[in-house]
């Protein structure tokens, strides 16, 4: 207990450094935790990766540093206790100062921000998931450390050499985590990471236990430590599992590219909706496909109408009959076709399009409502909706701003699709709705199915309210810095607009559900060039909002998250009476984590584990992704040349080292498939051995060996001086 | 005689290369037990390479090393208990106060003598709330001194205790050590007698100390005899010439003529040699080749035993690896 506080208390020195360090990353990381949930997991894993590894190496080296010098490992390793008992003492004391490092600074600053971030949401335990595991995984470079230390080497050579494995080990989870692999891939990144881990643990203790400076201990059957051994047989089943997997897989596959009709095989195609030329859409049959010189293009194989009818009923069998499969209509997919390159298909002549924005969504009673797609040359389009299939479109209806109702024909191609059509007002099929886009404000009658045009004008944002300043029903627009202000009237001047009805909740707003009206333009306010700028800050405010202050002024806030408000008062001359800025929360700006180790070291991992997989699918894969050209056989040309010049060299270098047989080949074997790195891998981790001429044979035999292993000659003995006095 | 003795440490062939340099060469020692043993050598010698490699500190490159019983490669912490291991230069941790010292000592050390701890630290007037890192050197080597010695070791391997140390420090730690001996000859209630194998410069701490002498000449072990058998079987010559000075073919006679020659040194007009088991009818034989009056000399301890060492800074005694042992090819 006594060895344990001892350590602890020489880990603990850490922690004032640690505790302000974290401290500092959690004060940055918390804040945008109230507000971008995701997005503090990813930054608070990341950074807590980056922390854990820095930390636990610094532990490692800070306790087995000062064992460097052979007087103070003499004076530990003389006391009666067990190095294995040592090591483990002071793996356990770096683990609780680790975790006291963690937990106690995030305590303190959640507390702290807490007092005026009324935002924060309490503990989530799955918020903090990828942090902690990321920073528990982080404690590997603590066992590497001591191993780097505790190894017999030289700082150029291996010593430094070391740090690498477990740097390789620590990437594999993290790849697993970070990149959308095959879930048989995953599990073995993780796997074998998991393996790794434990691995460098038992490798750690071996080297520490026997840090005595010694030549290298795989001289004689020893080939590794027991745990390396263990390890090895781990990662070797899992390892030969994964292979007859695969290799199942592929003699599978093979056997049904075979047998199986074209029809019926699966050729990686999918369904999705596209629009045609004519503005009208379709169900298609993709595959994708990879040209070298433009990227991802789409084919399409098939392409299916939707039914062109009014009866849902009918709709929804006749899309039975359509379906092969749900088309993936999920946001993030559809974000990820946006960001594709799948407009730029050159092998189809029709160049199909992608949906437009989701505008407004309102569901009625009968579950069923209407969808708005904004199609990119300005057609907007509306879609009776099957709630229970979101964003399923069943039936097609094309609206236009011609106020003709439903004609099915597209109107102007001039519209410049910048601003997604939005709904001033509460919507519904039986209503009078507001809408309006970068171009104008419109009329959606539902009863009658037609869009009415109330006004033309640029517009970058627009409200509708019942009461503004001293006015009735305002309907509000900006473009740019002008700010116009309309009065919404009655076409029918005898009848009145509807008001908030007395007794309901503040903010309640009636909708304008009952007649036509029109536009009266009362004031345009220019607003200051300032309005949106803010010197120290970006100037993309991601809301805008408009308050009514009653008789006579009303309120123009922008706001941006994270950071905080600006807030105009204009009274109902126009006139800006008075700004204000406010800060959210305390202006301290969040740190980049985006130079952070695991991102920096996670490509050149994968493009090796890329290439290599490469590599097997183009030996071993299926025969149709094969193909044999003259630059793939160069390229397999030049592959057995690098294993062969590999093999060579690492023949050299074992001799060098003056390794025995096993070893070599082993050695050799590890040069076929990790290429011309393992020559200078074996010059790195096999020490500079003294060697020595047999007498007998004259084999160049190391000098720790007793006899020669060619002859089996002994060596002999320094002659003796003749001045030795020795006990009689 | 010692080499009938039961032996407390015992090496076969230790070896040890740092790189290309051979620092211990084919070390055959046995320290008999319950005696005090004083290995003895020039700094780089080999005798703190050899003892950590007794300790288990280092791995030999060939050989090994047997600790009272015990390969000293894979020594279990119960038989650690049994040892004593004074490191040389005296490190304790620094920020450890010296009572945290005796508190983890005691945690650890299975037969603890707290009295004898707190006898030995005031014996070096230590205070015990202070940190080992604020006391001085003489200080420090007490507290590690009282930190072996309370553990009641069997076997007590002293690497060079009194490095550094003023004649004061020296005294008060060589106090210390002999009461520990002779405290272990009267009230040992140990199976067997403790064993003593001390590093050290300072000859006279041996004659005050040592049964038995052992002396490592570039890693090789050249004497290691009791000091009564050391003394007898080393005698020392004076040569008396009659011309002015001694030529150097006078000099190459003696070399050839004496087998066993330790040291020659020509002093004025006459030549003292240092010979190991010199022959009986060797005065007669050099008085015949030289010509000279032949007297032999009485000599201290310390005179045979710097003879002996002073080879490893001679040109006469040079050896450095065998003709037949290479090295490999130096990459720049």
């Amino acid at each position: 207990m006594r060895l344990f506080w001892k350590e602890l208390r020489e880990c603990a020195r850490t922690l004032p450094l640690a505790f302000v360090v974290f401290a500092l990353v959690w004060w940055f990381l918390l804040p945008s935790r109230s507000v971008y949930g995701g997005q503090f997991d990813i930054n608070s894993a990341n950074a807590a990766a980056l922390l854990g590894c820095v930390y636990s190496l610094l532990l490692g080296v800070l306790q087995a540093w000062p064992l460097q010098r052979i007087d103070v490992r003499g004076w530990l390793f003389s006391q009666p206790v067990s190095r294995r008992r040592v090591y483990w003492t002071q793996t356990l004391a770096a683990v609780v100062v680790y975790m006291a490092a963690m937990i106690v600074p995030y305590c303190v600053t959640y507390w702290y921000l807490r007092t005026y971030l009324p935002a924060m949401s309490p503990i989530e335990p799955n918020a903090f998931l990828a942090a902690g595991v990321a920073y528990l995984y982080g404690f590997i470079m603590h066992p590497a450390a001591i191993w780097m230390l505790s190894r017999p080497a030289k700082w150029v050579g291996s010593k430094s050499f070391t740090l690498a494995l477990p740097i390789g080990i620590f990437m594999l989870p993290m790849a697993a985590i970070y990149t959308p692999f095959t879930w048989l891939f995953t599990s073995a990144l993780l796997l074998l990471g998991i393996v790794g881990t434990v691995s460098i643990f038992g490798v750690a203790e071996d080297a520490f236990t026997a840090s005595a400076n010694m030549p290298p201990r795989w001289r004689s059957d020893t080939l590794a430590s027991r745990w390396l051994r263990r390890s090895g047989a781990v990662a070797t089943t899992i390892a030969v599992v994964i292979a007859v997997w695969t290799a199942c897989g592929v003699i599978v596959s093979l056997a049904e590219s075979i047998l199986r009709s074209p029809e019926t095989h699966n050729d990686g195609a999918y369904h999705a909706y596209r629009f045609q030329p004519d503005g009208d859409i379709a169900r298609v049959k993709i595959k994708s496909e990879y040209d070298p010189k433009i990227g991802t293009l789409e084919k399409i194989l098939a392409a299916y109408e939707l039914p062109a009818t009014n009866d849902l009923a009918e709709a929804k069998a006749l899309r039975k009959v359509a379906d092969d499969s749900q088309p993936n209509t999920d946001q993030e997919y559809l974000q990820t076709l946006r960001e594709g390159h799948f407009l730029r298909d050159i092998n189809y002549p029709v160049p199909f399009r992608l949906f437009g924005q989701i505008e407004e969504h309102n569901e009625t009673a009968s579950s069923d409502g209407v969808v708005w797609y904004r199609h990119a040359d300005g057609y907007v389009l509306g879609y009776v909706h099957d709630y229970n299939n979101s964003r399923e479109p069943l039936l097609r209806k094309v609206m236009d701003r011609s106020g003709l109702g439903s004609t099915n024909v597209p109107f102007g191609r001039s519209h410049v699709a910048q601003l997604p059509l939005h709904s001033l007002t509460g919507f519904s099929i039986a209503q009078h709705t507001y809408l309006f886009d970068n171009e104008g404000v419109y009329d959606y009658d539902s009863a009658n199915q037609k869009l009415d045009v109330l006004l033309e004008q640029p517009i970058d944002s627009a409200a509708i309210f019942e009461r503004l300043g001293g006015h009735g029903w305002t309907l509000y627009t900006r473009d740019g810095l002008t700010v116009s202000l309309f009065d919404v009237l009655p076409v029918d001047e005898t009848t009145a607009l509807p008001e908030s009805p007395t007794g309901l909740p503040i903010g309640f707003t009636p909708e304008l559900l009952w007649a036509k009206t029109k536009l009266v333009l009362r004031q345009t306010i220019e607003l200051p060039a300032s309005t949106f700028e803010w010197a120290d800050l970006p100037k993309n405010w991601s809301q805008a909002e408009i308050v009514d202050l009653g008789n006579d002024s009303f309120q123009l806030v922008q706001w941006r998250s994270r950071v905080g408000m600006k807030t105009l008062r204009i009274n109902d001359s126009g006139v800006i009476a008075d700004s204000e800025k406010t800060y959210v929360w305390p202006r301290v700006r969040p740190a980049p984590l985006s130079s952070q180790i695991p991102v920096v070291l996670v490509p050149p991992v994968l493009a090796a584990i890329s290439i290599g997989f490469g590599i097997w699918q183009a030996t071993f894969g299926s025969p149709d992704t094969v193909t044999t050209t003259v630059e793939w056989i160069l390229a397999f040309t030049l592959l057995l040349i690098h294993a062969g010049w590999a093999w060579w060299l690492t023949r050299w270098a074992c001799l060098h080292r003056n390794l025995n047989d096993k070893h070599t080949l082993t050695w050799k074997l590890v040069s076929l498939a990790l290429g011309i790195v393992v020559p200078a891998i074996v010059l790195c981790v096999h020490e500079r051995v003294a060697v020595q001429v047999c007498l007998e044979c004259e084999n160049r035999i190391r000098v720790d060996e007793l006899a020669c292993s060619a002859c089996g000659a002994s060596h002999a003995e320094t002659p003796p001086l003749g001045i030795e006095i020795m006990a009689r | 005689m010692i080499a009938d003795l039961p032996t407390a440490i015992h090496t076969q062939d230790l070896t040890r290369y740092f790189h290309q340099h051979r620092v211990v060469d084919g070390l055959n020692f046995a320290v008999p037990t319950g005696r005090v043993t004083a290995l003895l050598g020039l700094n780089g010698a080999g005798k703190t390479t050899a003892i950590r490699m007794i300790m288990g500190l280092v791995c030999p490159t060939r050989g090994h090393a047997t600790v009272l019983g015990q390969n000293s490669q894979q020594m279990p912490p119960e038989h650690l208990a049994r040892i004593g291991y004074l490191v040389e230069g005296h490190y304790l941790p620094g920020w450890m106060r010296v009572s945290e010292i005796e508190s983890l000592c005691r945690d650890i050390q299975p037969r603890w003598d707290h009295h004898r701890f707190a006898q030995i630290v005031e014996h070096f007037a230590i205070d015990r709330r202070q940190r080992c890192g604020q006391i001085s050197r003489g200080q420090r080597a007490g507290v590690s001194l009282a930190s072996v010695l309370a553990a009641d070791p069997e076997l007590l391997i002293l690497d060079d205790p009194a490095l550094g140390l003023d004649p004061v420090s020296r005294r008060a730690l060589n106090e210390t050590l002999l009461e520990f001996i002779a405290v272990n000859e009267a009230e040992s209630t140990q199976a067997t007698p403790r064993t003593v194998l001390l590093s050290t410069h300072h000859l006279d701490d041996v004659e005050r100390i040592a049964d038995d002498v052992a002396v490592m000449i570039d890693g090789r072990l050249l004497v290691h005899t009791d000091l009564a058998d050391f003394q007898l079987r080393v005698s020392r010559f004076e040569i008396q010439f009659t011309g002015e000075s001694i030529s150097d073919e006078t000099t190459e006679i003696v070399r050839r003529q004496v087998s066993g020659l330790v040291e020659i040194r020509p002093i004025g007009n006459r030549l003292q040699i240092c010979v190991a088991d010199a022959a009986d009818d060797l005065a007669d034989r050099l008085a015949n080749v030289t010509g000279g009056d032949i007297e032999m000399i009485a000599t201290t301890l310390s005179d045979r035993v710097i003879a002996y060492l002073s080879l490893q800074r001679s040109s006469r005694f040079d050896h450095p690896l065998p003709s037949h042992v290479h090295s490999e090819p130096t990459r720049s």
